[in-house]
């Protein structure tokens, strides 16, 4: 009950936080990988990846566990955890983004290639800029919903890119119904990735006000 | 015996009511087990109640010139033991203190003795005066507490472990504080007759004043430990909810009051820097935790506030001294 606590949590959660950064990073690389066929490193990257994701996870688990078990934070850690968990959705949906790459290996012509590392950068930016508010939900909540307000600013950027892409894609004749739709799932998949970014800060900024 | 077993009786009922007082904002804001709880509650009560209790006892005899014989004294305690159990079932928090008080009050004018209406006056400012300062205390302390974790920019681990760590301490300290107020309102009553002699079984049992003190505190303890858990837990949610650093500002308020009305080495110093005269008196603990709660609640808009509950408690300050005043005096008429 008098253990100190806070030094191997705080630890852990940080440990946490920048394996996510450290994710969003690597998928970058990913991307730029496939576009020069570099097939082998994708495969590679992909791996890392979830090996990343994994640690995340029981990263997670042991924070939620020690924060229950030893009843700390009582009037914050339901929104701790609910942090930790939406948290957590971003790395799992990495994940399957690269194995989705890895595996489908989606036809993606030279002229959309810039638009899919725009739409990867948009997301690691809403991506830094969450980490960077969740990392102060622990010390200043003001620093946290200024963070988490530009996240919804620079995902507004990638639903633009998205929307391009998606009609290139689909402006393209070319392209039959089968390869269009296949690339817009890509589309998509990595949409989605800022997308929930937006949510997690949502939920943040609710947390932060109310405490 | 019947003494003893009154005392006895009364004890547990305040370990019952009060133990809410001491631990039931840290076990309310969920900070710290009712179990680690109990266990400081129990050893700091006897502190407080061998080393300090001595000093607001003396308020019994003071206020009669003719001090019941020791026979009468049940009619005393009697309907204080009533309307205290009325008042638990209804789970309304009561001042003992303050039902002693106007026990004897029922009972000197039945039995038509002198009874010291200054001292008496007196006692009824401090108790109006007190729950006035904790709400004014509790608001400050709050924001004491929150300056302070703003200028050391902690982060919520190290927030919640120092609160914990000062609940604690400050929750012994408390205890302590109440053992002697707490202890002082029901043995006060006996203290022109300390030290007893009875009878058990043709057996001679002396009971010295620190043996009565440490007798009284001990079943107070006891009592919090075998009927308080209710009542502590619902502390933090029926007046308003609690959060940590609200809970360690109403700690931190009633040490304050209590100490400043009960340790006899704090009042010397405040009557030398302060223009009014204090002196030793048990105090409502119960009183002081509610407006501290208040106070803090005032600290948040009183947006927690359950105002049906809050107003039955500040009526029952008005009933609960009228009611065992009444019983009181009409008891002491027939008896």
């Amino acid at each position: 009950m008098l253990k100190n606590h806070q030094k191997e949590l705080m630890e852990s959660i940080n440990s946490f936080l920048d394996k996510i950064l450290e994710i969003s990073s690597l998928f970058k690389k990913l991307l730029e990988n496939y576009f020069n066929k570099n097939f082998q490193e994708v495969e590679n990257i992909t791996e890392q990846i979830s090996n990343l994701e994994s640690q995340c996870d029981k990263i997670r688990r042991e924070v939620e566990r020690k924060i229950y078990q030893e009843t700390l934070i009582p009037n914050m850690r339901g929104d701790v955890l609910g942090m930790l968990e939406n948290l957590d959705k971003i790395p799992g949906q990495i994940q399957a983004n690269a194995h989705s790459f890895n595996t489908e290996k989606p036809v993606i012509e030279n002229g959309l290639s810039q638009n899919f590392l725009k739409l990867c950068e948009h997301a690691m930016e809403c991506i830094a800029l969450l980490i960077e508010g969740s990392r102060n939900f622990f010390i200043d909540k003001k620093v946290t919903i200024e963070k988490c307000l530009q996240v919804s600013e620079i995902e507004s950027k990638a639903d633009k890119i998205s929307t391009d892409l998606k009609k290139n894609i689909f402006s393209n004749e070319k392209n039959g119904l089968a390869t269009k739709v296949h690339l817009r799932y890509f589309v998509e998949i990595m949409d989605e990735v800022a997308n929930l970014s937006e949510d997690v800060a949502d939920r943040l900024i609710i947390s932060s006000s109310k405490n | 015996m019947l003494e003893i077993f009154l005392i006895a009786l009364l004890a547990i009922l305040v370990g019952t009511n009060d133990a809410a007082n001491v631990f039931g904002s840290a076990v309310g804001s969920k900070m710290l087990k009712f179990k680690f709880a109990i266990i400081f509650f129990f050893v700091f009560i006897i502190f407080g109640a061998v080393i300090n209790a001595k000093y607001p006892s003396g308020i019994y005899q003071n206020l009669l010139a003719n001090y019941p014989v020791f026979d009468q004294i049940y009619l005393v305690l009697v309907p204080v033991i009533l309307i205290t159990l009325i008042s638990l079932k209804l789970k309304i928090p009561s001042s003992i203190s303050q039902s002693i008080i106007f026990s004897l009050f029922g009972f000197a004018l039945a039995k038509s003795f002198n009874f010291n209406h200054n001292l008496f006056l007196k006692l009824i400012y401090f108790w109006i005066v007190t729950p006035v300062i904790a709400f004014i205390l509790s608001i400050f302390f709050c924001y004491l507490i929150q300056f302070v974790i703003r200028i050391f920019k902690l982060n919520i681990f190290q927030i919640d472990y120092q609160i914990r760590l000062c609940l604690i301490f400050f929750g012994c300290l408390a205890a302590f504080a109440l053992g002697s107020n707490l202890t002082a309102s029901i043995v006060g009553i006996y203290s022109p007759f300390l030290n007893l002699d009875f009878n058990f079984f043709n057996s001679k049992i002396l009971v010295s004043e620190t043996k009565l003190y440490f007798f009284g505190s001990f079943l107070i303890g006891l009592g919090a430990l075998m009927f308080s858990q209710r009542i502590v837990q619902s502390v933090g949610s029926q007046i308003s909810t609690i959060k940590p650093i609200s809970a360690l500002a109403i700690l931190l308020t009633q040490i304050i009051i209590l100490l400043s009305f009960s340790s006899d080495i704090l009042i010397q110093k405040i009557n030398t820097i302060s223009p009014f005269d204090f002196f030793a008196i048990p105090l409502s603990a119960s009183h002081i935790t509610f407006a501290g709660i208040i106070g803090v609640a005032s600290f948040n808009k009183f947006r927690e506030v359950q105002p049906s509950h809050s107003m039955k408690i500040i009526i029952s300050w008005f009933l609960i001294p009228c009611s065992v005043f009444i019983l009181s005096y009409f008891i002491s008429l027939f008896f």
